[in-house]
């Protein structure tokens, strides 16, 4: 079975500046792949050479088997897409844009339309143009997941929905996952991704600059625990905290030590023991960290799976 | 369901035409029984034609030589035929044909469009076939209007003749403006550069009557292939409304060519 996506230094240029750059990238079959990065980063530009709407500068893409240009419109046939800023007709009703995509795509059925609908809550007897944004992005996505496409190519797709409706898309998410389709989405919301994909890239300013499953990226996040040390001897305990592997002694507070620990927490737990500790608390390790740290920290040309945490943000 | 408008890209351009096919409809109609009903009023008036003559010839010019206004052919051939309904047809065929492509794009519905599995090509093809149909529609029943509404003797062949030869024009304006709007995806361009490319031909086809010097200027109007041979009097010339055709033609296929090549906006 051929990679449900695969490009190959696929690289676009507008003008000067550089829209993508050399993404190499395999999307297996049946998988949810999620595109992190920033606004800006390269992700739609990605998933617009995918589809065909725009060309490559070099490299290529194919798509379920196919060449995003000679094959483009089994691919799009194959494909549910739903764009990055979903816009159509605002003079039609939702309703009416269904009927008009189901009669072009094919493969389609009322009945699908009228589930999907029901499920966003979306009434589909309503002009688009009289939609508030969250309403527009239900037409958005019914239309991407209308007809079972065996790929699913969504661009920044809970962007205006509220909490309940983010929920219940990552259950759609997962049910279709079950049915075996591919899903590409793109996003730059972690924890969309974090519950629903099984790989991740994360792109910034056109480049890949990691390509993991989410469990080594949670592997490398680090836990922080907060110690706080009595009877003044909050120095020495730092100089002993600084003696465990794998962890690292960040800010010392007055009596509270904040530590970064990569490894279990077990070894800080029975080092503390040996003072008098007057409170104590662990965080789980933070994912956005590690995402934060690519953002910020990965420069260009540096080693794709080379990071830097620093606790500065989350 | 809501019928058949939304079965392809065609019945769906016939769909977005609704409006303005309606407005412009109205226009042709209104054109058409005004120029109609003045006639015999016209025809009636004394020294009508010693006026007309005594008009500067940039001016008989312009408005489409100094025909006999008083006969029935030379008086549509002047009134609506020069004027008017050349610029109601121009007016559609370059808003419409600019919009076609490039107006989907700037609405940013272009993607979401093309993630159905149509072919460029066939999607400027269905868009300009839409264009055409309701064009052809538009001339035909506002001309039909007139003709019985004011019941005068006019060669209907040749009105026929003159009608499919402003369907022609209509065609070559509305198909230029889509080819540039598919090639470039911005509507401003599309409808500037065909405006600019009518009003040029307009001028040239009135300048080249007065200045035998400037008669190769003709070539390069639309508006003298449409009708430099006055075919409410003499007829249609094939070469000429082929060579609209052909302008049409050209145009749109440049157009779709470019269009397929380009990235989307």
């Amino acid at each position: 079975m051929p990679a449900a996506i695969e490009t190959t230094q696929l690289t676009k240029f507008y003008g000067e500046f550089v829209g993508l750059r050399d993404l190499n990238l395999e999307v297996y079959p049946g998988e949810v792949f999620g595109l992190l990065g920033p606004n800006g980063a390269g992700k739609s530009t990605t998933i617009r050479l995918l589809l065909d709407f725009i060309k490559p500068t070099r490299g290529s893409s194919r798509v379920l088997g196919l060449d995003s240009h000679e094959g483009s419109q089994e691919i799009r046939r194959r494909t549910g897409y739903l764009p990055g800023d979903f816009i159509t007709y605002p003079n039609l009703t939702a309703e009416q844009v269904f009927e008009y995509f189901i009669n072009l795509r094919g493969g389609a059925e009322p009945q699908d339309m009228d589930s999907l609908c029901e499920r966003f809550r979306l009434d589909s007897s309503r002009k688009f143009g009289e939609l508030s944004r969250g309403n527009r992005q239900k037409v958005g996505l019914v239309q991407a997941f209308m007809g079972n496409p065996e790929l699913l190519v969504l661009d920044e797709p809970t962007s205006g929905l509220d909490p309940l409706l983010q929920a219940e898309f990552l259950e759609l998410v997962n049910e279709r996952k079950e049915t075996g389709a591919t899903q590409f989405v793109s996003s730059h919301l972690l924890h969309e991704v974090e519950a629903v994909c099984d790989r991740v890239g994360i792109i910034r300013e056109g480049q890949l600059v990691a390509l993991e499953t989410i469990e080594a990226l949670r592997a490398r996040a680090r836990a922080t625990v907060t110690v706080e040390i009595g009877d003044g001897a909050v120095a020495s305990a730092a100089e002993a905290f600084s003696r465990i592997e794998g962890v690292e002694v960040g800010e010392v507070d007055g009596d509270t030590i904040t530590l970064l620990s990569s490894d279990s927490i077990d070894a800080i737990v029975k080092t503390a023991a040996r003072f008098t500790v007057t409170s104590l608390e662990s965080r789980p390790p933070a994912l956005d960290e590690v995402f934060m740290a690519y953002y910020n920290d990965a420069a260009d040309g540096s080693e794709a799976t080379e990071v830097q945490t620093k606790g500065e943000g989350s | 369901m809501n019928g058949v408008y939304f079965r392809n890209v065609y019945l769906k351009t016939l769909h977005d035409q609704r409006k303005l096919t309606f407005w412009i409809g109205i226009g042709l109609i209104a054109a058409a029984l005004y120029t109609t009903l003045l006639f015999p009023t016209i025809r009636d008036i004394s020294g009508f034609e010693d006026f007309i003559e005594e008009l500067p010839e940039f001016i008989l010019s312009l408005i489409g030589g100094a025909l006999q206004f008083t006969t029935p052919e030379g008086y549509l051939n002047t009134q609506p035929f020069s004027v008017l309904a050349p610029l109601l047809m121009l007016s559609y065929a370059v808003v419409r044909g600019s919009g076609l492509i490039a107006g989907e794009e700037e609405a940013h519905t272009m993607d979401q469009l093309l993630a159905n599995p149509i072919s460029r090509v066939s999607l400027i093809a269905q868009k300009s076939l839409g264009m055409l149909t309701v064009l052809a529609t538009l001339l035909w029943a506002s001309i039909l209007v007139g003709t019985l509404i004011a019941g005068f003797l006019v060669d209907l062949w040749k009105l026929a003749q003159i009608v499919f030869s402003l369907f022609l024009l209509g065609a070559a304006a509305g198909l230029l403006s889509a080819g540039i709007g598919a090639a470039t995806g911005r509507r401003g361009n599309a409808a500037g550069l065909t405006t600019g490319v009518l009003v040029a031909g307009w001028l040239f086809n009135a300048i080249q009557q007065l200045a035998a010097v400037l008669e190769w200027t003709r070539f390069i109007s639309l508006f003298w292939y449409y009708n430099g041979n006055n075919i409410l009097l003499n007829g249609i010339v094939g070469w000429q409304a082929l060579a609209l055709a052909g302008v049409g033609a050209v145009s749109i296929a440049v157009g779709a060519y470019v269009f397929q090549q380009r990235d989307l906006r």
